[in-house]
């Protein structure tokens, strides 16, 4: 089974992120949905401004990619800035900043060591998903640990409503 | 308490005194049978009625279950003020209340209310109330702000805006996408500013070439003359028209206006507050140069390059350039911008890759760690298009 790491890279690399996004957009935290027996995972871009002393500015997300897993097909492909459900979106202004509390006291490789652990955490839930394995109690718990640490609180609103039962489910907001 | 229950409400009644100038029965649903009970009242006293109140029983089972009001309240003859109170359910008890109101006398309702008791508890635990806006001043009420408290307590979860079409369709009961957020007012403070200053962190991790302190014969390009071809781009976004517009000016000598390029692009499609990384190549190809675009690239397909006369735009995470140590660690690993590499160093220990970056202010003839350029050029999958004249 391809790994959420796996899958990241080849969308990140591949057409309809070369073809569609502006390069200077970082990606979001991924987010999963079941539609009949497709496993979706939902991505948003959007740009950031770095600073120092967590004053790195994040803006509210621009574009909405939604792919098939494994295949990495895209789904779904939407432009907020012309979406009419974002007419009050100031997208040339931050949502917020980063970092976030929760991550304020990791260094960078810290960080990066649980981005690792979260992806892991989510091959699991995707192996779950996919008829393969259980996912415990503890394991849906370890997952949601990672999601509210690591997502960000001020793109929280725009997870949610772009994925509400796995943010709902996984985020402790 | 000194006062009498009993005196506050004749005080409250003394002042309102309501005479009916008429009152009619009414067969709403045309059975033959009284249905309900109509009258009218002049509440200001000024000898014309102001206030019609129409007592019904809708469902007929002889107990009136509906009182709807409608009031002149400017005395025009029109009525600008509606009400509506329900006994849905048959408890005897009024559980949904309903009003609009005109209140500049266009004869448009400007504002609407919905209140319900929706267990019969005689709590009302759902609010919603909808008021149109002429947004543009054009004379004509173009959006409607729509807010639902649909838990009762006293925190609307929707507050939406909608236009014509869109009311229309939610009035209709079709399936509404949820809107998405709006960010005023968690912006932070500060946002926008200038980050270039005395306290630049930018230059953090990578310093600029110095052609003294360099073999010539151990460096690849021309990096110290491709230094005039160098533009700070100034806002973010345009990078890759710019990497572009600086290599082509290092193979040719000519001079290109970067702002008139990104015009071109505009028009063309290749650049949208941003360039992507299919795109990277399309300025080059629009001035005529020669042009491949790949990606698995490497560091001798640049040196291969440069040794040929050519330049090299790369798109790169620039957070991996700029940045080190963990004094940033917001690095999403994308590639996120382009730079035009002008020349390769190789007279230290490590080589080092010279790129005119327009990302930065002074960002001309920047040499970067070999090791630390391929980390940053990797997160595009080595992507790049080969310049020549």
């Amino acid at each position: 089974m391809k790994t959420i790491q796996e899958f990241i890279r080849q969308i990140g690399t591949g057409e309809a992120v070369r073809s569609l996004i502006p390069m200077g957009l970082g990606m979001s935290y991924p987010l999963l949905r079941t539609e009949g027996e497709h496993l979706l995972v939902t991505v948003f871009y959007y740009r950031s401004k770095v600073k120092p002393q967590d004053k790195t500015e994040l803006f509210p997300p621009e574009y909405v990619l939604t792919f098939d897993f494994p295949s990495g097909r895209l789904m779904t492909f939407e432009t907020l800035r012309v979406d009419p459900r974002c007419r009050n979106i100031a997208f040339d202004k931050p949502a917020g900043l980063f970092r976030h509390e929760a991550i304020r006291d990791l260094n960078r490789d810290q960080y990066r060591a649980k981005r690792e652990e979260f992806y892991e955490s989510l091959n699991g839930l995707i192996a779950y998903l996919g008829g393969e394995g259980s996912f415990s109690a503890e394991q849906e718990q370890t997952l949601s640990e990672l999601c509210t640490l690591l997502y960000e609180p001020p793109l929280y609103p725009f997870y949610r409503t772009l994925a509400r039962p796995f943010f709902e489910r996984f985020v402790k907001a | 308490m000194t006062e009498d229950w009993g005196t506050m409400l004749q005080e409250g009644s003394a002042g309102s005194e309501i005479i009916p100038e008429s009152m009619e029965l009414v067969d709403q649903n045309g059975d033959g049978i009284a249905d309900g009970v109509m009258f009218q009242e002049d509440t200001n006293g000024d000898g014309v009625a102001d206030t019609v109140t129409m007592l019904s029983d809708s469902n007929g089972d002889g107990y009136i279950d509906t009182v709807g009001t409608g009031v002149d309240t400017n005395g025009d003859g029109v009525i600008d003020s509606e009400q509506l109170r329900t006994d849905t359910n048959g408890d005897g008890r009024m559980d949904t209340f309903f009003q609009q109101s005109d209140s500049d006398g266009d004869g448009v309702f400007e504002y609407a209310s919905l209140r319900v008791d929706t267990d019969g508890d005689g709590a009302e635990d759902f609010r919603s109330s909808a008021t149109t806006f002429d947004t543009n001043g054009d004379g004509v009420h173009d959006t409607v702000l729509y807010v639902e408290d649909a838990d009762g307590d006293g925190t609307p979860e929707t507050v939406r805006a909608m236009d014509e079409e869109e009311w229309a369709s939610f009035q209709a009961g079709e399936p509404q996408e949820e809107p998405l957020p709006d960010n005023e007012g968690t912006s932070p403070e500060g946002y926008g500013e200038d980050t270039y200053g005395e306290d630049s962190y930018y230059y953090e991790g990578y310093e600029q070439y110095d052609p003294s302190q360099s073999d010539p014969s151990k460096v690849v390009g021309d990096p110290a003359g491709d230094e005039a071809y160098w533009a700070y781009q100034g806002e973010n976004g345009p990078c890759a028209i710019y990497a572009q517009v600086m290599a082509y000016e290092a193979i040719t000598g000519e001079d290109v206006d970067p702002k008139e390029m990104i015009e071109v692009a505009e028009e063309n499609g290749w650049y949208n507050g941003g360039t992507s990384m299919k795109d990277i190549d399309k300025i080059l190809d629009y001035l005529g140069a020669e042009t491949e675009y790949g990606s698995g690239g490497d560091l001798e397909d640049l040196a291969d390059c440069l040794e040929d006369g050519g330049r090299i735009v790369v798109a790169v995470d620039a957070n991996e350039i700029w940045y080190s140590g963990d004094s940033e660690m917001f690095a999403p690993n994308e590639p996120n911008h382009a730079v035009t590499v002008v020349g390769i160093d190789y007279s230290g220990e490590e080589p080092m890759v010279i790129v005119n970056d327009s990302g930065i202010p002074d960002g001309h003839a920047v040499a970067v760690p070999a090791d630390r350029f391929m980390d940053a050029w990797e997160d595009s999958g080595y992507t790049y298009v080969e310049a020549y004249a």
